[in-house]
């Protein structure tokens, strides 16, 4: 059982970017954010003796996010919205990384949050630049339907991008 | 190069470091309660479950009155007959209700995990209808015997005294009985639809969004 928590909190520490972007595009407010990361933190765990190793940790992890956040996860109502995305400056000390690109970044984010759910999904896994069969697996479609509801998906965020 | 390409390499140079959890702060978190949606469809099936029970069990062991109206007796005595052909039925929509729980699977595709949520809110309004017409069988049984009894308006007279009414004919009773019963299941189907409507929402929203993926090929 030890074991497995340790090996858990190392897949999770070396994939839990993944997680950080499905919360960001799901949700726009920072609490909203903790909420659905927490979420599906919990799913991963209690799921996780089941994961075989089958396919790659990270693989799993694309789907538990996702269905976390398209199917089971509830905003609370409670809440009431605190600051937005869009408000808050992003600290990106990175090299490559210019103002330029943190501008566009935002835009991204902003046109993706305009998406319905599934649509977020197509887009988010085209982004992470995955291949179709894993794209059509995860979601529980055909692979042609990926291919078609892709180019219409992407479409629609180029629409908006261009707005 | 196309924009959307433009935006995909902005994303893959996305630096991983923003907002890094530590692994103490995961561990608490993995075992923190969840909030899904599938817990809180469980949950509400079991309370609704043990109003149920505990509405039957106060129903069988409230004390009889030695002042109590034959009328009241006997319809006393049926209601409890119904109430007890009714524990098979709830003994059954219990055992799905905790099949459908444990069935759901976070680690299916997102089509499965939908459709298994959808059956298992199918089961929980299969069991509000099935209450519903508990109370409809119930209004009836009560409409009945009042119909069949000399002291028939005494019962109702004590139930709707606030109504001031004067209703000795069989007619009056039945409409009182029929307009009683609808209210009833105005307000209890009234509090279901807000509360599970809100509740699926989304799940009927993304649900619809997937099936139109195969429609509009």
């Amino acid at each position: 059982m030890k074991n497995l928590e340790t090996k858990f909190l190392l897949d999770f520490e070396n994939n839990q970017n993944i997680v950080h972007k499905v919360c960001r595009i799901y949700t726009t407010d920072s609490d909203a954010h903790k909420d659905l990361f927490q979420e599906i933190t919990i799913q991963l765990w209690k799921n996780y003796s089941k994961f075989r190793g089958d396919s790659k940790f990270s693989t799993w992890m694309y789907r538990v996010a996702l269905n976390t956040a398209i199917s089971l996860y509830r905003k609370s109502s409670k809440r009431i919205k605190t600051e937005d995305y869009s408000d808050i400056e992003y600290k990106i000390q990175s090299v490559e990384y210019d103002d330029n690109q943190e501008l566009q970044l935002k835009a991204l984010y902003a046109a993706i949050h305009q998406l319905n759910d599934i649509d977020k999904a197509l887009i988010f896994l085209y982004l992470e630049d995955k291949p179709f069969k894993e794209i059509s697996i995860t979601l529980g479609i055909s692979d042609i339907n990926a291919r078609v509801k892709m180019n219409r998906a992407k479409e629609k965020l180029r629409t908006i991008l261009l707005s | 190069m196309d924009l959307l390409d433009k935006y995909k390499k902005t994303w893959g140079l996305q630096p991983k470091n923003i907002d890094k959890i530590s692994s103490e702060e995961i561990y608490k978190m993995a075992r923190s309660k969840s909030i899904s949606i599938v817990k809180w469809i469980f949950i509400l099936g079991l309370i609704e479950f043990s109003i149920g029970i505990i509405f039957m069990l106060f129903n069988t062991y409230q004390n009889q009155n030695y002042d109590m109206l034959a009328t009241d007796l006997l319809t006393r005595k049926y209601l409890l007959y119904l109430s007890f052909l009714t524990v098979p039925f709830l003994l059954y929509f219990l055992n799905m209700f905790y099949n459908n729980y444990k069935n759901i699977s976070v680690t299916d595709n997102t089509r499965v995990l939908m459709e298994m949520i959808k059956k298992t809110r199918r089961s929980v309004r299969n069991y509000i209808l099935f209450n519903l017409a508990v109370i409809v069988l119930g209004s009836i049984i009560i409409t009945f015997i009042s119909l069949k009894n000399s002291t028939r308006d005494i019962i109702l007279r004590n139930q709707i005294i606030n109504f001031k009414l004067n209703f000795d004919d069989d007619e009056s009773i039945i409409i009182i009985m029929v307009i009683i019963t609808v209210i009833i299941l105005t307000v209890i189907s009234s509090f279901y639809q807000l509360i599970y409507g809100n509740l699926l929402k989304k799940i009927n929203r993304n649900y619809k969004e997937l099936k139109k993926l195969d429609n509009d090929l």
